[in-house]
């Protein structure tokens, strides 16, 4: 714990300014590159040791899951038309809500409406779940169901920032953020935190920043939905690689970057007229604190020429076999675009990315809810349950935690004559792996969905939780700014203990 | 002991007093742990106690109240223990809703939202309200059984007898507001004599005094001057934000005239560039952007004009109090006769609508006030180093900033009207600007209007469809092609009004009382705060107010951005937050001799940087030296200058200068992020920034930015190694590297003359010879704005060769040349020195 206490110290100085913030350590640790450059640059090998700020940090407490991959359903997918089995909805169709509606709604609703979809139950466990998604309702004994969830902004910005971020009134560092703030990466030549496709509205990149916390936390983006100049093109990490420069020339370039940076420091003549102060620097031996933000730069740019060399490996989605890539519906439409998102999630997740977010667009049916859901669950369900099958079957499940969930769900009041509206008041996520119980519902709302009802939990209380699953007591994971300690919970949050494995 | 009755008029105190006495020996009450059910067990035994010592003593015998006490502790205590204790006691780790239960004192005071139990009411009585689920819902997880609550019920409407009688504090421990009255940067700015310390010759300026004199304390000794080509490359980039030209370079080290640097200066100051820079810095506090981000990500398609404003005042160096007053109520100043001077008073209230805003929130009420926040957040933290934005929903909690304090600040911009409608997505104001010229354009065209109108109202429906049809459709045509005025993002005054504080800044908890606008407490008893009328929203009075001579923040929070800007590093390190949290400042006599100075300058910055900047301590080495690191690492002493890294916007404008592609057009807004114009002028995306600057560490777009923060990470290292940007402008150089020295080698008409032609037969370029060593040397010029040594030159040929041994595969000679120049170039362009300044 002394160690996390040294580095978040270490990250506040260095959000004020100063500090250097070297990559050494890591660099250290994989001689296998170091040994193929030029080994002339001592200068920069041997430099003041100041942590990485990426560096895997020890949990507060043993850890259930050690990464998450959270697929985002942007839109709000209506609970009471997947996992939120509400039969009285049947029975009183066509009748009004026998219970107030809520001060503030997005949108006027009218009577109850049923659900289009029939419902079945799956596994030993006997959870109820549509036919919107009969591949993810078969993977139900591995699931823990959450059907208590409410939040507090009724439209998508404001929910999509308050489940990404903890806040729909401030500028708050996202929980992908935080998390990586909170436990650094487990790969040293990949970021800690990526999100895959994610929209460029309803809060944007605050959906997947930093804000205060020190900008590396931020996530690497990976394509983005909506954005037609992107569409086609493979996904990538921005600047990842370069056609017209060989590998070869490119580490030329760096031995001279090297050695022009020891020249400099060594050098009598030219660029600085403090000869004294030269003089006393060469009596004096190691490397100038001063220097070592210097010297970190430089290794940035080995650790910059390694990830560029791993990282398409990881994005090269040819190694995996023909029956892996069928799991996951690729080889097929309308399963191939998201099912190769989800595959690449667990490439990167296996390869030790802490926080990979996969986001789905978007499920916003204030009309024309049966041909439209119809069509996008048809898109993501065999997808993600070839996702958690892969995982199950590589063992990777057991310590990494997969959710499913969106930014509210849906009413069961009609919106005009085939649609539902915006409900923060209750919806459904899901869970699995990463230490929560499968084959398990936690939570229930009232008879017709409309509000959570019993054992109820919160967006704060999932993001408590799911920091408690990654072995973080959200209490204790701060940070200060602004002359505060800031929390991703706020000073909100209860971990729901009842869904532990 | 004073035994408090706690049945009004029933004069069993002494009885339960004893009753509690006995209870308390008996037994230590357990926290949360237990279930209801266990708890009944263990307080049996109690009843029966209680019971027995009721017949010990029949003199005091009464019933009802011994059987009320049996009841609060057989059905009401336990479940207090169990389900609210963990947030609603002295020792909870956080208390909620300011509310403890956990005595008869507290659970009738109540928390926020006032008392929690009335004792006879339970109507009126809150805790049974969220019991119920009527108001708030507690406890959270699920409502209690129908029959706890009926208890409880039953117990507040039998008198809420409760025998808790001990007062538990909790830990929290509220501001010392008189201690904090002596809190060193709430006291006026002194006027500190400038010290004299020996070795005077190093002094140039009274703030060499200063430092030299901390310094000595110290037994330090200054770093010597840097060299003149690290002075100006430092004073270029630091004034425009521009690498100084090979030209420029050259006539300062030509120049030895003893004011050849006073020169220098004056000329940056002059540039028009010098606006861009520094408005680049006070764009970082004020929050600018060019879209709203937040929910709906909006483009603001007038907000470049208050960026514009920004720009042209600090050129035309704007007093500062001049600066913060314009931008805070530069509608209500009395406009000029002239029109464009008219019109930057409107402009310049920009700044308070430029913020991030819910615009989709459906709860109107709470997007305005949000809104009020975000402004307080804004301008408390930029002109007063004050988190006031803490005190929303309690008062600070380390500060001496009451609620009180932000809900009369809060008036203020609730009585200033920034939105222009609270449609289902709403929007924001904007103002035209005044033009005499337009006017009269749209007098002109709505006669033409008017004169349209009049012929359609003179045809008739019948006789004359086909006319009418085509007359109507050109009155529609004129009333669309209506010109408009230039609009701007803008405030005006709204209806004035005081707020309520909101409890636990709940909006819909309005506290009973008003607060009247003003200015925050602590503060005006050094800053006496203006009255406000009635009548108006205040936000002159607290312009006026923030930059009066008496403030104690806003001068010293100036001067040490100041400071920052030039040196890297604040006097006091955390430039936005002044309260009690607050380092001392490294130098405080130095602070508020500058923040003197600063009004005796007339506010202006162009003279304060020309007094920094022709300090010695300015131009001092970067240079770092082992022995004083030891002791001081940080620099707080300022035994140097700080080497200091580019910012985003500066390392890109630098990048498009290397191919000479930059554009130095100033003014209006770039349409993307692609153009070739300076960094200040793309767009800002709140929700998708230009990925280049959040790589290098420009990211927070929606909130004050106090510094700059400075990492170094591989995707940096990615965008220097493989952007298409730096390899165009490497590329662009390369190719004037070439040509550049061929002209030379024909003037010279020197044997070397013909090496850049490509060798017939040759398979590869001749690098030992003295152009490639011109090359190369210009390179550096251009670069680093200094000369290579010869070992630096020396490794440089070597990488020639060898790089172009990598690209023996292209076959054209010529472009092979190009692209060996081009990869020598883009390696300058990653090393540190050129994203550095000594």
């Amino acid at each position: 714990m002394h160690d996390f206490i040294d580095r978040r110290t270490l990250l506040q100085n260095c959000g004020a300014g100063f500090g250097a913030l070297a990559l050494t350590d890591i660099l250290s640790r994989s001689s296998a590159w170091a040994g193929s450059v030029s080994d002339s640059g001592s200068s920069a090998g041997e430099a003041a040791s100041v942590p990485n700020p990426l560096a895997a940090v020890a949990p507060h407490f043993a850890a259930r899951a050690k990464r998450v991959i959270f697929l985002f359903m942007h839109g709000g997918p209506s609970h009471v038309d997947t996992f939120d089995y509400k039969p009285m909805l049947s029975e009183y169709h066509g009748q009004p809500l026998p219970f107030a509606k809520p001060r503030i709604q997005f949108a006027q609703t009218g009577n109850l409406l049923r659900s289009p979809w029939r419902f079945r139950q799956y596994g030993d466990c006997g959870a109820w779940v549509s036919d919107l998604f009969p591949n993810v309702g078969r993977m139900s004994d591995d699931i823990t169901y959450l059907k208590s969830i409410h939040g507090s902004n009724e439209a998508h910005g404001g929910a999509l920032l308050k489940i990404h971020t903890g806040s729909d009134t401030f500028v708050r560092p996202s929980m992908g953020a935080w998390i990586s703030y909170g436990l650094g990466t487990e790969n040293d030549s990949l970021p800690g935190f990526v999100t895959i496709n994610p929209t460029l509205g309803h809060g944007g990149v605050r959906n997947f920043g930093s804000a205060f916390l020190p900008p590396v936390h931020q996530a690497t983006r990976i394509g983005s939905s909506g954005k037609n100049k992107d569409k086609g093109k493979p996904a990538a990490i921005q600047n990842i690689t370069n056609a017209d420069v060989s590998a070869e020339l490119q580490s030329k370039q760096l031995e001279l970057m090297r050695d022009l940076e020891r020249i400099k420091r060594s050098s009598a003549d030219g660029y600085s007229a403090g000869d004294s102060l030269r003089a006393a620097e060469k009596k004096s031996a190691g490397i100038p604190v001063a220097d070592a933000e210097l010297n970190a730069r430089i290794e940035s740019f080995e650790l910059a020429f390694r990830m560029q060399t791993e990282a398409p490996e990881i994005f090269d989605l040819s190694k995996e076999s023909e029956s892996v890539k069928s799991l996951y519906g690729i080889d097929q439409e309308p399963t191939s675009n998201f099912g190769t998102q989800c595959l690449l999630a667990r490439r990167l997740s296996e390869s030790g990315v802490r926080f990979v977010q996969v986001s789905h667009a978007y499920w916003d049916q204030h009309s024309e809810l049966k041909e439209k859901h119809t069509e996008l669950a048809a898109q993501v369900d065999k997808p993600i349950a070839g996702l958690l099958q892969d995982l199950k079957q590589r063992g990777l499940l057991q310590d990494t935690l997969l959710i499913w969930g969106a930014e509210f769900g849906r009413t069961p009041t009609a919106q005009g004559k085939n649609g539902r509206d915006h409900n923060p008041h209750a919806f459904t996520w899901w869970m699995a792996g990463g230490g929560v119980k499968a084959g398990f519902s936690f939570g229930e709302s009232d008879d017709f969905g409309f509000y959570a009802a019993q054992d109820k939990v919160h967006v704060h209380d999932l993001h408590a939780t799911i920091l408690h699953l990654l072995g973080i007591d959200h209490e204790r994971l701060t940070y200060l700014y602004g002359g505060r300690e800031f929390r991703l919970t706020d000073v909100e949050g209860r971990v729901v203990q009842q869904i532990m494995a | 002991m004073q035994v408090i009755p706690i049945v009004a008029g029933s004069g069993t105190g002494r009885i339960i007093w004893t009753f509690v006495r006995l209870w308390k020996s008996a037994h230590i009450e357990p926290i949360v742990s237990s279930s209801v059910m266990q708890k009944k067990i263990v307080w049996l035994p109690l009843f029966a106690l209680m019971t027995l010592c009721l017949m010990q003593c029949p003199a005091f015998a009464d019933e009802s109240s011994a059987a009320d006490v049996a009841f609060f502790e057989e059905k009401i205590r336990p479940v207090l223990v169990a389900k609210c204790y963990q947030c609603h006691a002295a020792d909870s780790k956080i208390l909620r809703g300011g509310l403890q239960l956990d005595s008869r004192e507290a659970i009738r005071k109540g928390g926020d939202t006032g008392p929690s139990v009335i004792p006879g009411k339970p109507e009126e009585s809150l805790l049974l309200q969220a019991m119920r689920h009527e108001s708030l819902e507690m406890p959270p997880e699920e409502k209690l059984p129908e029959q706890v609550i009926a208890d409880f019920e039953l117990w507040i409407k039998n008198g809420a007898v409760d025998p808790r009688d001990e007062v538990r504090q909790g830990k929290l421990r509220p501001v010392d507001w008189e201690a904090a009255r002596g809190h060193w940067a709430f006291q006026p700015v002194a006027d500190p004599p400038v010290p004299v310390p020996k070795n005077s010759e190093w002094i140039q300026s009274p703030i060499d005094a200063f430092v030299l004199e901390r310094l000595q304390q110290h037994g330090f000794q200054p770093a010597p001057q840097a060299d003149r080509r690290t002075l100006i490359r430092r004073a270029t980039f630091d004034l425009t934000g521009l690498a100084p030209t090979v030209e420029e370079v050259e006539a300062f080290l030509a120049d030895e005239s003893p004011d050849s640097f006073a020169r220098v200066i004056d000329r940056l100051l002059d540039s028009p560039h010098y606006g861009e820079r520094w408005g680049r810095h006070w764009l970082d506090l004020v929050r600018y952007a060019d879209t709203n981000g937040a929910d709906e990500n909006h483009k603001l398609p007038n907000a470049w004009r208050y960026r514009d404003w920004v720009v042209r005042m600090l050129n035309q160096d704007l007093p500062l109090d001049q600066f913060i007053i314009q931008q805070i109520a530069g509608d209500l100043l009395t406009p000029p006769e002239d029109e464009q001077k008219a019109g930057d008073l409107v402009t310049a209230t920009g700044m308070l609508v430029i913020g991030p805003k819910m615009l989709a929130e459906q709860d109107k009420d709470k997007m305005m006030i949000d809104i009020v926040d975000e402004q307080i957040d804004t301008v408390s933290r930029t002109m007063l180093g004050l988190t006031v934005g803490c005190a929303r929903c309690h008062d600070h909690k380390f500060d001496p900033v009451s609620a009180k304090d932000y809900y009369s600040l809060a008036g203020i911009f609730y009585s200033t009207k920034t939105m222009a409608d609270r449609a289902f997505v709403s929007k924001w104001m904007e103002r035209p600007l005044p033009s005499k010229e337009m006017a009269a354009r749209r007098e002109e065209h709505q006669k033409k209007i008017d004169a349209a109108k009049a012929e359609v109202a003179g045809l008739k429906e019948e006789s004359q469809a086909e006319l009418l049809k085509q007359k109507k459709a050109e009155l529609e045509k004129l009333e669309k092609e209506m010109p408009e005025f230039d609009s701007v993002m803008a405030a005006t005054e709204a209806d004035p009004q005081d707020l309520p504080v909101h409890v636990r800044g709940n909006h819909l908890a309005p506290g009973p009382e008003k607060i009247p606008r003003g200015m925050p407490v602590i503060l005006t008893s050094v800053a006496t705060a203006p009255a406000i009328p009635p009548t108006v929203s205040g936000r002159m009075e607290l312009a006026n107010w923030l930059v009066s001579p008496q403030n104690p923040l806003t001068t010293r929070v100036m001067a040490n951005r100041l400071w920052m800007w030039h040196f890297g590093k604040p006097l006091m390190r955390s430039p936005s937050n002044w309260g009690l949290q607050a380092d001392r400042p490294s130098h405080p006599e130095l602070l508020d001799w500058l923040a003197k100075e600063l009004v005796r300058r007339n506010w202006s910055l162009k003279d304060m940087h020309r007094t920094i900047m022709l300090s010695s301590a300015w131009q001092m080495s970067s240079r770092t030296l082992i022995e004083y690191e030891q002791t001081d690492p940080e620099n707080r002493l300022l035994w140097r200058q700080n080497r200091r890294r580019l910012e985003a916007e500066l390392i890109r404008d630098a990048v498009l200068t290397v191919g000479n592609s930059l554009d130095l057009t100033m003014g209006n807004i770039s349409e993307n992020t692609d153009g070739n114009r300076r960094a200040i002028y793309l767009p800002i995306n709140r929700s998708a920034l230009y990925e280049m600057f959040s790589t290098f560490d420009y990211v927070e777009t929606a909130n004050h930015i106090e510094q700059r923060p400075v990492t170094t990470v591989p995707h940096q290292a990615l965008f220097l190694l493989n952007s298409s940007m730096v390899h165009e402008q490497a590329r662009k150089l390369a190719e004037l590297l070439l040509k550049h020295a061929s002209a030379e080698s024909t003037e010279s008409s020197s044997a070397e003359a013909d090496v850049t032609n490509a060798p017939e037969n040759a398979e590869t370029e001749n690098w030992g010879n003295r152009q490639t060593e011109s090359r190369i040397s210009l390179a550096f010029e251009r670069l680093y704005a200094r000369t290579p040594t010869s070992d630096e030159l020396q490794r440089s040929v070597d990488f020639l060769r060898e790089a172009e041994q990598t690209l023996l595969s292209v076959e054209n000679p010529q472009e092979r040349l190009v692209q060996t120049w081009a990869a020598l170039c883009r390696t300058l362009i990653a090393g540190n020195e050129f994203v550095y300044v000594d």
